[in-house]
């Protein structure tokens, strides 16, 4: 419960293009790079999240607010969500819903995931966009992926060599 | 790669664009045989899954044939001959497959493979070929250091078909993997596996660091012990936090937990508890022998759920049961008989004094108990933090009774929404009232809670989360224009 008592201090959350949010200390340090600058007392009035913008930041506290534990499960466990599978069953439809978004704004989430160290957002954007991609032929994930084929191919054969035993 | 990525359309190559270690861990998701295949995307991703430090290999990527329906009794000669013959077929191509299967994770488990792995996943099936490769591939998993370990096989009961072994399923055990490196696992998962005698004292004594711990169906190898005593199995670490156990009795032995950091437990086989769990905060148990016993020690937890109990169990054997789960804020009855005049809902409201939300999932209204008689008035006065009772079958919410709803002025109507009847065998208005029976509190229910049920805050977090968004949206409305001006250039990027 100490999360809980402690956790009513606030911290400013500002993002490049001067949207200042402001969240519970408990539901930034789901963000381990948060977690870290409070902890080194870096943070006493605003944090500066330098690249991410206000639309994807606030998305990014909207997912930290919903898996904050409300448990008071100790502190090193906050990225993992500890419920009995029917709790975390309601979980994971909110998430299912919150990931419902364009592919623009699922590689920003990845990204602030990435750098703001929510180890639950990362998983669950890429893993969303790993199951778009499983299942399908290299076509069709190249076209998902809007990528270019950019091989030669005598190239690509060469790969298909190199790696026989994946591709047999 | 920039001069490709401007000339794609808007919101173009995204994913290729992102640094080398985000896609790595977006390529972790991915099971490594399809990995290695992004090596053909493009020349950006030729080399990428090199670098992930995730291998997993499943055989569901290489074995997806079912096998052939085997005709009845009595069929005629000519469909048992297509049978056989289908079989044989199948058992050609399987052949190949396995070979294929055994070449490929050879390729991905290296014996001088550099860096620690974060994650090793196998899953093999029952095949007496993989299983002379399995040794090998989880020694050298294991010698790379993985955080993550899970290692699931389906073992074949029946030892149908010819590729079953009739034996054991493989043991697993770090003992025997010479050079094993344990000192980084983090997370354990095995199913289906024997566990070698010693294993229990390794995992306490070379996996400091071990906090997930996942037992499915794993049998375990015990010495024989003169007359009818048992081996008493003592699973647990000093560092373990998250334990699940399934289906691992055997009348062999006993099983005793020694987790004293212990935060998540579910479990469905009959354990004995031996030192105090304090940091518990999540349990989840089924009935079974000696499960009421477990139970009073899980008295620090603050959810807990309850599987397959009876009516008897939770009522009668053990009245003060409840009485010193002084944490408990969330209980969730599964599949347990709730009693026929609902006494249990009527019973744990009484006995858990700071219970602030019930969840009923397919629950059966049956199982007698002597408390129906004293059902009704008793309940004034107590479950004073409830906040909802929740009702699910077969993962659809029927009606999330606010309590605000049941404590309501309302008059004595029990008015009901019948819009979501659920496919259950089980009446849910009839449940309502009995819930309102026991509760002596008249429950009104209509259209505008059950929308409250999917978009209506349920709890204070999203409460919270609700009004902070209302706020979020009025500063982003005010900042909307700055930011119009800035697309245009933003875009170009």
């Amino acid at each position: 419960m100490a999360t809980r008592e402690a956790g009513k201090k606030m911290i400013m959350l500002k993002s490049p293009d001067g949207m200042e949010f402001e969240v519970e200390e408990a539901v930034a340090m789901e963000s381990q790079t948060i977690r870290k600058m409070i902890e080194d007392d870096c943070a006493d009035t605003a944090i500066l999240i330098p690249n991410i913008n206000s639309k994807i930041l606030s998305r990014v506290i909207e997912y930290c607010n919903k898996h904050v534990p409300t448990t008071g499960a100790t502190g090193a466990a906050a990225s993992d969500t500890v419920a009995p599978a029917a709790l975390a069953e309601d979980l994971k439809i909110w998430d299912a819903e919150f990931i419902k978004v364009n592919r623009a704004t699922r590689f920003d989430l990845i990204q602030a995931a990435s750098y703001l160290n929510i180890k639950g957002l990362l998983d669950l954007t890429s893993q969303t966009t790993i199951d778009t991609i499983s299942d399908n032929s290299l076509e069709e994930i190249r076209s998902f992926l809007s990528t270019k084929n950019d091989y030669l191919p005598e190239e690509e054969q060469t790969i298909r060599r190199e790696n026989q035993w994946a591709f047999q | 790669m920039g001069t490709a990525a401007a000339a794609a359309p808007a919101g173009g190559d995204r994913l290729s664009n992102l640094p080398d270690s985000l896609l790595h861990s977006v390529l972790s998701s991915l099971r490594s045989r399809q990995a290695v295949h992004t090596s053909l995307l493009s020349r950006r991703w030729r080399h990428l899954w090199r670098a992930v430090p995730c291998v997993d290999v499943d055989h569901r990527d290489f074995f997806d044939e079912p096998q052939p329906v085997a005709p009845g009794h009595g069929a005629s000669d000519a469909a048992m001959g297509a049978f056989r013959e289908a079989q044989r077929k199948r058992a050609a191509r399987e052949k190949k497959q396995w070979r294929v299967m055994e070449d490929f994770a050879d390729a991905v488990l290296p014996l001088n493979g550099a860096w620690p792995l974060d994650a090793y996943r196998l899953h093999v099936r029952d095949d007496l070929h993989l299983r002379k490769a399995m040794d090998r591939w989880i020694r050298r998993g294991l010698a790379r250091g993985p955080a993550e370990l899970g290692v699931a096989f389906d073992y074949d009961h029946h030892g149908a078909g010819y590729n079953s072994c009739w034996k054991e399923p493989p043991a697993f055990g770090f003992s025997i993997f010479d050079g094993a490196v344990t000192g980084r696992l983090r997370r354990l998962s095995l199913s289906g596996l024997v566990l070698l005698q010693g294993f229990p004292e390794e995992l306490r004594s070379d996996c400091p660091l071990l906090e997930d711990l996942r037992l499915v169906n794993c049998q375990c190898i015990t010495q024989f012990l003169p007359g009818n005593r048992r081996n008493i199995i003592r699973i647990g670490s000093r560092s373990l936090k998250r334990l699940v156990i399934e289906g691992m009795s055997s009348p062999h032995h006993r099983l005793c937990l020694t987790a004293t950091a212990l935060v998540s437990l579910n479990i469905d086989t009959p354990v004995a508890v031996e030192d105090e769990m304090r940091s518990l905060a999540v349990a989840s148990v089924s009935c079974h022998a000696g499960a009421l016993l477990l139970l009073k020690s899980l008295r620090s937890a603050t959810a807990l759920e309850l599987r397959r109990f009876t009516t008897r169990a939770l009522v009668e054997e053990e009245p003060e049961l409840f009485r010193e789960h002084h944490n408990l804020r969330t209980l969730v009855l599964t599949e347990c008989d709730i009693g026929d005049g609902c006494q249990v809902v009527a019973h744990v409201l009484k006995s858990i004094p700071n219970l602030e939300r019930l969840v009923l999932q397919d629950c059966m209204i049956s199982g007698s108990c002597m408390m129906a008689s004293r059902r009704g008035a008793a309940l004034r006065g107590c479950c004073e933090n409830l906040k909802s009772i929740r009702v699910k079958y077969e993962g659809h919410d029927v009606v999330h009774a606010p309590i605000a709803a049941l404590r309501g002025k309302s008059k004595d109507a029990v008015k009901l929404h019948r819009g979501e009847r659920p496919t259950s065998s089980v009446e849910w208005h009839h449940w309502l009232k009995r819930i309102a029976l026991c509760s002596n509190h008249a429950i009104h229910l209509s259209q505008r809670y059950v929308a409250s049920i999917t978009t209506g805050p349920e709890s204070d977090e999203e409460h919270e989360s609700t009004a902070w968004k209302h706020r979020a949206s009025k500063k982003h409305a005010r900042d909307i224009a700055i930011k119009a001006r800035r697309r245009g250039r933003l875009a170009r990027f």
